[in-house]
């Protein structure tokens, strides 16, 4: 097999001189770039604060801080120490940290949450092993055991360097055996201690289920709610002031935004700078990009994932979406504004169509901004009439849709019940955030196969790198060998983590971020599925799906050019074939090669990439198996695979 | 220098400018006539470059009034924004930046170039422009702060190639390009599936389907790709000539598209043959045979 070498982040400034004719340029093999090199970076951060020596030179540089530093190095502190729970990391371990990392929380803690010195568990010397080759001061390791081998590039992308990291589960029969802590390497050089280990196949012994219970069993429910609807309907403002008002966001910080934001002429946005974090969408006020957060309601642990509402963003809403289990729509109750959302073009409907087509059944509609109106009733109902008759087309079902009106920016009815006499005056159900908390999660297919959807690539601490992603199905395991596709190149699951909180197993619906070993970044791209070797994705250039055109304004015909967006990933293709015009509601056949597909239609195609893709069919793995096709920036068709053609 | 595509394809010759040359072939038809002279004329020469761009992908492309050539393409991953890591997803983005940046400087010949067309869905290609801009500042580049002027910026909804007919049917574009066949091209397949849209019987497309209308004398607008004069096969190219006349005959309009431009991309992904009709052609459209000729 030959193996295709992606020029993905490679430099181009020297690269690319005979690149004249990209219509039909092969890139294979010319570039070539040792994958071993990361072997060889040294992570000074991890071995700089082993000896007593640099301890106290740390107090020293505690002691040289002026008060305002102090006064922060005290509050990151106690924010460190509120997220951990313990005080597993020595105080002047954490100062320098602290320091290290200017202050910010969030460095600190990717950098603690990363570094398996901390680690509570005990028996976890392999881990330092792992990752802090250069610093073990354990006896019972020859220093030879971890030297650093420079593979050979053939090999290298099925290796992982340091250790075999076995599960901890105690019910996991593989753990009584005498083979204990280890899984068979199988790798030329067998020997103790070897750098070259394979991760570890699964073993189908587990029953999934039970452990699920096991490690998910006493914790609230998790539940992934991506909130959606026109631009500035007020999504952003809605859930940052929710997160303020429920004290996920400190004084401090809102005080600052507030400052910061009123520099810019830009007041009414404080809220949303909750999730808008970079400086072009705090510039111009739009989201860009999904904003993260998590918060917790009476019942159930809660990721928030704030899509954008520019028509522009449409790829990135849809990749949002697709990790979502809920959805919250929210909508502007303005006077004509409502309209300008709703109306043909706007995106409340796309979003609404895109959501229900990509597998979300259960919604909230948040009627926003009602102070605009005087909280008017009549203005609510009438807004609710409208959509409800829609979301029903749509497909929504009445019993999983619910209303809820109040304003993101004044703050009425976001977490308590409303102190606005006139809209107390006639509203008497739940606030938003018991609405949230009424959601049923949803079913976790934990015993399929294994697949994880990349929906990011980043550099993590040191020379690893991380993908994170949702997982579709299955479980994955710290040590599993999983398989990227569609390239098909193997790699082995560092380590774990769940919203930086690190994880040994996670399950189907976690949003997991994932350390990847033995595989090159650039590898790996946005889109691609993770999965079980043993069970792996089908790739196929070419596949057939069941559509649904929605509103288009030229008709889809044979040979039209779409971007077919599938999971994270969006990717130009042709419509190749029209093969069945159906009936929308028997699926019976109306017309065999049907020359265009109208308004409303639903039909059988076949679509065809330029380069392979990791599908499933949809009666296979329903989260894998659905597509949408955009054009121009307008979704004109969802669909479902039916048929996968190798 | 003159970039010749013969219609006889598969040979690219470079020629001088100003040298005399002559080109001989058995037979001309109608046809490669037409094309010569197309390509005779100076004015048609490439003056338009355009940067298709969206996050982490750009396209760079030369539009000539032939073809239109992807001159590099950069694809790179940026890390998404992250709750309190933003900095890698800016990061990232300055990279590509730079990247699209050298890209340009490499391909674009600012001496012929007279247009740069920036394209991308939201703010990206404003953040471009602001990027190369202050880069060409701090590094003092004069190449680029001298052309300034010639930088315009558009929409387009991704930065994949076939953003391209956004970008060339913007009339902002129109405008400002002075060889408008590329865009014309656009615009009439836009046409053509407007019409299957509004009134199906009067928009064909496939040969039997067209056969059958020409016979009619029904065809007003023939759109057909260069690339079937190219086929293989002798006869059926004199048939697609043959076709070609007898529509200008019954005083319908040809036009043949390049299919090096994106449109006649499509087209050709459209069996390469499609026409607007004169009057409704109801009939046609119960044959179900159009489409099976694959
Ligand atoms: N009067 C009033 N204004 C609001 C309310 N909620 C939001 N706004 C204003 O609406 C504008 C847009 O708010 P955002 O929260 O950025 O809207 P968004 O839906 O997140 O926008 P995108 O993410 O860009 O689609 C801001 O100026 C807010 O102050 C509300 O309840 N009442
Ligand atoms: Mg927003």
């Amino acid at each position: 097999m030959s193996r295709h070498r992606d020029i993905r982040n490679m430099d181009y400034s020297d690269e690319y001189d005979g690149y004249d004719d990209v219509y039909g340029h092969s890139v294979e093999d010319d570039y070539y770039i040792s994958p071993s090199n990361r072997q060889f970076l040294y992570n000074r951060e991890n071995s700089t604060r082993s000896s007593e020596g640099d301890i106290k030179e740390e107090d020293e540089v505690e002691a040289q801080l002026t008060d305002n530093e102090k006064e922060k190095l005290e509050e990151c502190i106690v924010q460190i120490n509120a997220i951990l729970e313990s005080k597993i990391i020595p105080r002047n371990d954490l100062v320098n940290i602290i320091i290290s990392r200017n202050f910010d929380v969030q460095r600190v803690l990717d950098v603690v949450l990363d570094d398996p010195k901390y680690k509570q568990t005990a028996g976890d010397r392999r881990d330092k092993v792992f990752m802090q080759p250069t610093t073990i001061q354990s006896s019972d390791l020859e220093p030879s055991n971890v030297k650093v081998v420079a593979s050979t590039p053939k090999t290298a992308t099925n290796v992982t360097k340091g250790f075999e990291l076995p599960s901890k589960l105690s019910t996991s029969p593989r753990s009584q055996s005498p083979a204990s802590g280890r899984e068979t390497p199988i790798t030329a050089s067998t020997a103790e201690g070897s750098e070259d280990v394979k991760g570890r196949a699964r073993d189908s012994r587990i029953d999934p289920h039970q452990l699920y219970k096991k490690e998910r069993g006493e914790g609230k429910e998790h539940l992934y709610m991506v909130v959606i609807g026109h631009v500035d309907a007020g999504k952003s403002t809605l859930m940052g002031h929710l997160l303020y008002d429920i004290g996920q966001v400190s004084q401090r910080i809102m005080h600052k935004y507030e400052q910061e934001s009123r520099k810019l002429g830009k007041q009414s946005f404080i809220y949303a700078w909750v999730l808008d974090e970079t400086g072009e969408e705090r510039n111009r006020g739009i989201t860009m990009d999904v904003g993260r957060f998590q918060f917790d309601t009476k019942t159930k642990s809660v990721t928030l994932l704030d899509a954008p509402g520019h028509k522009d963003f449409i790829p990135n809403m849809i990749s949002g979406t697709g990790q979502a289990d809920v959805a919250l729509l929210v909508v502007d109750a303005t006077r004509g504004e409502f309209e300008t959302g709703f109306d043909y073009g706007g995106q409340t409907r796309e979003h609404a169509l895109l959501a229900r087509s990509l597998g979300v059944t259960q919604l909230a509609v948040a009627i926003n901004k009602l102070d605009t109106v005087n909280w008017s009733k009549e203005r609510f109902d009438e807004i609710v009439k409208k959509l409800k008759a829609f979301l029903k087309q749509a497909g929504f079902k009445e019993s999983d849709v619910t209303f809820v009106p109040c304003s993101g920016l004044t703050g009425q009815n976001l977490t308590s019940k409303p102190t606005e006499n006139s809209l107390a005056a006639w509203y008497t159900g739940p606030c938003l955030l018991d609405v949230i908390d009424n959601f049923r999660s949803p079913e976790r297919p934990i015993s399929k196969p294994f697949r994880l959807s990349i929906n990011d690539i980043f550099k993590g601490t040191g020379a690893a790198f991380c993908v994170s992603g949702r997982i579709e199905t299955g479980t994955l395991s710290i040590g599993d060998k999983v398989l990227v596709c569609p390239n098909r190149e193997s790699a082995v699951v560092k380590s774990l983590a769940i919203e930086e909180v690190p994880k040994t197993i996670v399950f189907a619906g976690d949003q997991a971020t994932v350390t990847l070993s033995g595989i090159e970044m650039q590898n790996v791209s946005v889109g691609n599925i993770l999965c079980d070797p043993q069970n792996p994705v089908p790739v196929a250039m070419r596949f057939q799906a069941r559509i649904v055109v929605f509103n288009v304004t030229v008709p889809i015909t044979k040979g039209f050019s779409v971007v077919l967006h599938h999971q994270s990933l969006g990717e130009p293709v042709i419509v190749s074939k029209l093969i069945s015009q159906l009936n929308k509601s028997t699926g019976e056949v109306l017309k065999k090669h049907p020359r265009f597909l109208g308004n409303n239609t639903s039909a059988i195609v076949e679509i065809q990439a330029s380069r392979p893709l990791a599908l499933e069919l949809y009666s296979e793995c329903k989260e894998l198996g659905r597509v949408m096709l955009r054009v121009g920036g307008v979704t004109i068709a969802a669909g479902l695979i039916t048929k996968i053609i190798l | 220098m003159i970039l010749l595509h013969p219609m006889g394809a598969y040979h690219t010759l470079d020629l001088e400018l100003n040298r005399k040359f002559s080109l001989r072939k058995a037979e001309w038809d109608s046809v490669s006539l037409e094309r010569i002279d197309l390509a005779c004329d100076p004015t048609k020469s490439a003056d338009v470059a355009a940067v298709i761009m969206q996050e982490g992908l750009a396209h760079i492309c030369l539009i000539t009034s032939s073809m239109t050539l992807v001159r590099a393409k950069i694809d790179v991953s940026i890390p998404r924004k992250r709750k309190g890591f933003v900095q890698q997803y800016e990061k990232g983005l300055a990279k590509f930046f730079d990247n699209v940046m050298q890209a340009i400087l490499r391909h674009v010949n600012f001496d012929i170039v007279k247009c740069v067309l920036i394209a991308s869905p939201g703010f990206v290609r404003d953040q471009f422009y602001e990027y190369m801009f202050q880069t060409a500042v701090k590094t003092d580049n004069k190449l680029l702060l001298d052309n300034k002027s010639k930088f315009m910026l558009v929409h387009a909804s991704s930065g994949f190639k076939h953003s391209l007919k956004e970008v060339l049917q913007d009339p902002a574009v129109l405008n400002k390009i002075s060889d408008t066949k590329a865009s014309a091209e656009v615009k009439l397949l836009e046409n053509f599936y407007t019409m299957l849209q509004c009134e199906p019987a009067k928009a064909f497309y496939g040969k039997k389907h067209i056969e059958k209308a020409n016979e009619a004398q029904a065809i007003e607008t023939l759109l057909i790709s260069d690339n079937l004069f190219r086929c293989q096969d002798v006869n059926l190219r004199k048939e697609y000539v043959k076709m070609v006349d007898s529509v200008k005959e019954y005083g319908g309009d040809v036009k043949i598209f390049s299919s090096l431009h994106i449109s006649g991309e499509q087209l050709e992904q459209l069996t390469g043959i499609a026409a607007i009709l004169r009057f409704p052609m109801p009939e046609l459209e119960d044959d179900e045979s159009g489409d099976e000729e694959d």
